[in-house]
C-alpha cells in the first residue's frame, strides 16, 4: 500500500506539543508497513515556506515585545505577516505577557522550531520511500479546479491535484488531518463525472484520516 | 607625437602622474593609460613598478577588467565615494588625531579613532555616513593615525564648533580597543554584535556549551529570517550548530561552529557595510562600486556557503531521535500556536 502524506503527517511525527495527533502519527509511523510518498511541492514549497513563516513570527513578537509598546496595533495588521500569522502572533504575545520565564520565553520556542525543523528534515530521510511530482508537472486545470472547491487554498490545491496524479500512475491514499477540505465531495465536485479531467482521472485516490486511525 | 611625448617625461614623471592620478579614487588601466596618454602595455609595466614600490595595488583583476587604488587610499575597500565626503570625513578624523595628541600627549589608536568620529558625526548630526562593520560602527575612511595623510589628500572643513565637541567626546573615550567597542554597542543599542562579543567570550572558554547555545538562538533572534541570502545562510548555520551543541560529542564540534561563526560574521558586516555606503556613491561611479561589491561579497559568500554546507551535512547525520528538549510546558504552548491549522497549510 502507498500512502500520499499531507504535510500535517510529517509536522506531527515532529513537533511536541501535547497535540493527540502526534502520538497518533508517530504510532503509525512506528507500525509502517505502506510505502510513504510525498509531494514535492511539499518538500520544495509549502513545508520550507511554512517553517520560515513561523521565523517571522517568533521574529516579529520579539520586536514588538523589545519595543515595549504595550498594545501594539494588530488589528491592522503586520504588513510583513499574513492575516492567520497576525492572529498567531497575537496570541504568541498573549503567551509571553503570562509567562513565567520571559528571559528564556522567545529562545526556547526558536530551539523548538530548530529541532521540529531538524526532526521533519530526519523523518524525510528515514521514513519516506518516494518522492514524486514536480512542482512544473502539477496539472494547471486540475489545480485549478480544485482551488474552487477548497476554498482558494493553493497549497491543498497542489497537494490534492500532486495526489490524484500520482494515484493514476499507481494507487495511493491520501492521508491526512484536514477533514474539512479533503473530502471525497470536494474531489468530485472539482472532477464532475463526463468532464475532461475526469477522464483524464477516472480513479479518484481514497482517503484516510489521522484522527480515525 | 605620442611617442615623442613618453620619451619627453621619464618614467618617475609618469609615475607620478598616474599617483596624482589615483588621488581621485580608484581607477582602471584604461582610464589611466587615457590620462597618461600611452599604451595599455606600457601603463601596465608602470603600474607593475609602483605595486613592486608598495604605491597602488590592484583592487580588481578579473579578466581585462583591472581597477587600481594607491595604497594610502583613506577609504575602506577603496570604494569610489563622492569626493566631498571624503574630504569632511578626513577633515574630521585629521582633526580628532591631532586634539588627541594636543590633550593626551600620546597617538591615538585607530578604534578609538573612529568610535570617537562617530560620536561626533551622530552628536553634530552631521551629513556623514557611519556604517556598521566588522567591530561596530565607523566611518567611511580608515585611516591609519601614525601614518600622515595631510596635503595628499584634500580635505573640508567642518563647521559648527566641531573642535569642542571634538574635545568633548575625547574626554569619555579610552586606549582600550575591546572597551572602545563595548561602549559602542551598549550606548547605541547594537544587541547584534554584544551578543558576539559574548559569544567569542564562550569560544575561548570552551567549557559552556549552554551558553554558546544560548548566545547563538539570541543572536539568530536578533535578525530576520527573510530572503536575503545572507541571512539565509546566518539561519542554516544557527539551526546546525544548535543541534550539534546538543548531540554527544559537542564538544567535538566547537572549533567548526566557531570557524563557521567568524566567516559568516565578516560576510554579514561587509555586506552591511556595503549596503551603507551605497549611498555615498556618485551615479557615475556605481558600475565601479557593485565590481568592487561583487568581488568581495561574492567570494566571502561562496567559503561561508561551503562550511555552513559542511556543517549541515553534520548535523543532518545526528539522530536527532536521541536529542530531546526539556519538558518545558510554557515553550510547548507557545509552539502550540505556531502548529494551530497546520492541517489546512
Amino acid at each position: 500500500m502507498r500512502w500520499f502524506l499531507d504535510m500535517c503527517f510529517i509536522v506531527y511525527y515532529a513537533s511536541e506539543t501535547n497535540n493527540p495527533l502526534e502520538d497518533k502519527v508517530r504510532i503509525l509511523v512506528k507500525n509502517k508497513k505502506e510505502n510513504y510518498l510525498v509531494c514535492l511541492y511539499i518538500l520544495n514549497k509549502n513545508l520550507p515556506d511554512w517553517i520560515k513563516r513561523n521565523k517571522e513570527i517568533i521574529f516579529e513578537a520579539k520586536k514588538i515585545v523589545e519595543s515595549g509598546e504595550k498594545n501594539p496595533n494588530l488589528d491592522q495588521g503586520n504588513s510583513i505577516l499574513s492575516k492567520k500569522q497576525n492572529v498567531q502572533l497575537k496570541k504568541l504575545l498573549n503567551q509571553y505577557s503570562i509567562s513565567n520565564n520571559k528571559k528564556d520565553f522567545f529562545i526556547n520556542i526558536k530551539k523548538r522550531l530548530i529541532y521540529l525543523e531538524g526532526k521533519i528534515n530526519f523523518f524525510i530521510e528515514k521514513y519516506i520511500d518516494e518522492k514524486v511530482i514536480p512542482i512544473e508537472q502539477i496539472n494547471k486545470e486540475l489545480r485549478s479546479s480544485l482551488l474552487t472547491y477548497l476554498d482558494n487554498n493553493i497549497s491543498d490545491a497542489n497537494t490534492i491535484a500532486s495526489g490524484i496524479q500520482e494515484n493514476k500512475n499507481k494507487e495511493a491514499i491520501l492521508v491526512t488531518a484536514d477533514k474539512q477540505h479533503w473530502t471525497k465531495d470536494n474531489l468530485e465536485w472539482a472532477l464532475p463525472e463526463h468532464s475532461s479531467l475526469r477522464k483524464e482521472y477516472p480513479n479518484l485516490p481514497e482517503i484516510r484520516y489521522i484522527q480515525d486511525s | 607625437m605620442f611617442i615623442m611625448k613618453n620619451e619627453k617625461r621619464g618614467g618617475d614623471e609618469i609615475k607620478i602622474e598616474i599617483l596624482e592620478f589615483l588621488i581621485n579614487g580608484p581607477t582602471s588601466i584604461k582610464k589611466i593609460s587615457d590620462k597618461i596618454e600611452s599604451n595599455w602595455s606600457t601603463t601596465s609595466n608602470y603600474l607593475l613598478e609602483l605595486k613592486e614600490e608598495g604605491k597602488v595595488s590592484e583592487l580588481i583583476s578579473s579578466g581585462n577588467l583591472k581597477i587600481f587604488r594607491r595604497n594610502d587610499d583613506p577609504v575602506f575597500y577603496g570604494i569610489p565615494i563622492k569626493k566631498e565626503v571624503r574630504a569632511r570625513t578626513l577633515y574630521l578624523l585629521l582633526k580628532i588625531i591631532e586634539r588627541w595628541k594636543e590633550i593626551k600627549k600620546i597617538s591615538i589608536p585607530k578604534t578609538t579613532l573612529q568610535k570617537i568620529a562617530v560620536d561626533v558625526i551622530y552628536e553634530k548630526k552631521l551629513d556623514l555616513p557611519i556604517l556598521d562593520f566588522h567591530y561596530g560602527r565607523v566611518t567611511a575612511l580608515a585611516i591609519d593615525p601614525a601614518y600622515n595623510l595631510e596635503g595628499i589628500y584634500k580635505t573640508t572643513p567642518i563647521d559648527g564648533k566641531i573642535v569642542l565637541e571634538i574635545d568633548n567626546q575625547i574626554r569619555n573615550h579610552t586606549i582600550f580597543a575591546k572597551q572602545e567597542r563595548i561602549n559602542q554597542y551598549k550606548k547605541y543599542k547594537m544587541a547584534l554584535y554584544l551578543m558576539r562579543e559574548k559569544l567569542l567570550e564562550e569560544f575561548e572558554k570552551k567549557n559552556n556549551i549552554k551558553n554558546i547555545e544560548r548566545f547563538l538562538l539570541e543572536l539568530s533572534l536578533e535578525y530576520p529570517s527573510n530572503n536575503n541570502e545572507v541571512f539565509l545562510l546566518l539561519d542554516k548555520f544557527t539551526s546546525s550548530s544548535v543541534l550539534l551543541l546538543n548531540s554527544k560529542d559537542s564538544e567535538k564540534f566547537l572549533e567548526d561552529v566557531r570557524d563557521c561563526f567568524y566567516c559568516l560574521w565578516d560576510l554579514l558586516t561587509t555586506n552591511s557595510y556595503f549596503r551603507g555606503i551605497a549611498s555615498s556613491v556618485d551615479k557615475e561611479d556605481l558600475d565601479l562600486f557593485n565590481e568592487i561589491r561583487s568581488f568581495h561579497i561574492k567570494s566571502k559568500l561562496a567559503k561561508c556557503f561551503e562550511l555552513v554546507s559542511d556543517l549541515e551535512s553534520v548535523s543532518n547525520s545526528v539522530d536527532i531521535s536521541k536529542l530531546s528538549l526539556e519538558d518545558e510546558e510554557e515553550s510547548k504552548k507557545a509552539m502550540g500556536i505556531l502548529l494551530e491549522g497546520v492541517e489546512e497549510e
